[in-house]
C-alpha cells in the first residue's frame, strides 16, 4: 500500500464510519484490499480483506493483530 | 469480532515465538472520553471480559483502538489476572476528524467500574494543543 513516506506499512482496519453506507464493504474491498494483499498480510477465515494477522519482515517476533469493525456482539 | 479467529491468531503467534503482540480495532474495549457505554465493546460487558481475558492469556500488553477523537492510555488490571501483568488501551483516535475541543469530555473521570468484576484503570490522557 503507498504512502507519502516510503517504507511505512499502512494497515487499515474498518470503523464504524466505514461500515456505515458501506454495509458490506464492497467499496472497502475495492480500495484497501489490493494494498492489503500486497503488504502480505494473513487473513482470518472468512475475513479477507478486513481482520488479519501481519509481522514486519524479518521480525517474526512482532505480531499485529487487526480486528474489523464489530456489527455484531461479540462472538 | 470472532474471537476464535482471534485465538488461533493468538496461538499463531506464541507458537512463533512472538515476544510483542499488539492488537487493533476501532472501537475500545473499556469507555474513555466521548463515546459512552453503549457505543463500544462496553456495550457487551461479558463478551468484551472474555475479549480481554483472551489478550492477557496470550500476553498481549497493548490494545489500540480509535472511535473517540483524543488520546488516552489506560492501564487495566484485573484481580483475576496475574499481579504482573497490564493490559494497556491506548485510543488513539488522532487521524480523520479533528480532536474534540470540550474539555470536559476530556476531563471525564474513568467509568471503568472497580466491581464486581475487578478491573481498575488508571488514565494518561492529553489534550491537543493544536486544531487540526
Amino acid at each position: 500500500m503507498q504512502t507519502e513516506a516510503p517504507d511505512v506499512t499502512v494497515l487499515p482496519v474498518r470503523g464504524n464510519h466505514e461500515v456505515h453506507g458501506d454495509p458490506d464493504g464492497k467499496h472497502w474491498l475495492a480500495v484497501f484490499k489490493p494494498g492489503l494483499d500486497s503488504n502480505g498480510v494473513s487473513y482470518f477465515p472468512g475475513e479477507e480483506g478486513f481482520s488479519y494477522t501481519w509481522s514486519p519482515p524479518g521480525h517474526p517476533e512482532i505480531v499485529i493483530i487487526a480486528l474489523d469493525q464489530f456489527s455484531t456482539p461479540i462472538m | 469480532m470472532n474471537l476464535v479467529e482471534l485465538e488461533n491468531a493468538l496461538k499463531k503467534a506464541q507458537a512463533s515465538h512472538a515476544a510483542h503482540i499488539f492488537v487493533f480495532a476501532h472501537e475500545m474495549a473499556f469507555t474513555c472520553t466521548n463515546h459512552g457505554d453503549d457505543d463500544n465493546m462496553a456495550k457487551y460487558p461479558e463478551e468484551r471480559d472474555k475479549f480481554v481475558d483472551l489478550l492477557q492469556s496470550y500476553g498481549c500488553e497493548y490494545f489500540f483502538a480509535g472511535h473517540d477523537h483524543a488520546y488516552d492510555w489506560m492501564s487495566i488490571k484485573h484481580t483475576k489476572w496475574p499481579a504482573g501483568y497490564v493490559l494497556n488501551q491506548i485510543v488513539a483516535g488522532t487521524a480523520g476528524a479533528p480532536f474534540y475541543e470540550d474539555k470536559k469530555i476530556l476531563r471525564r473521570p474513568s467509568r471503568v467500574r472497580p466491581d464486581p468484576a475487578g478491573s481498575q484503570a488508571e488514565h494518561s490522557r492529553l489534550s491537543p494543543r493544536h486544531r487540526r
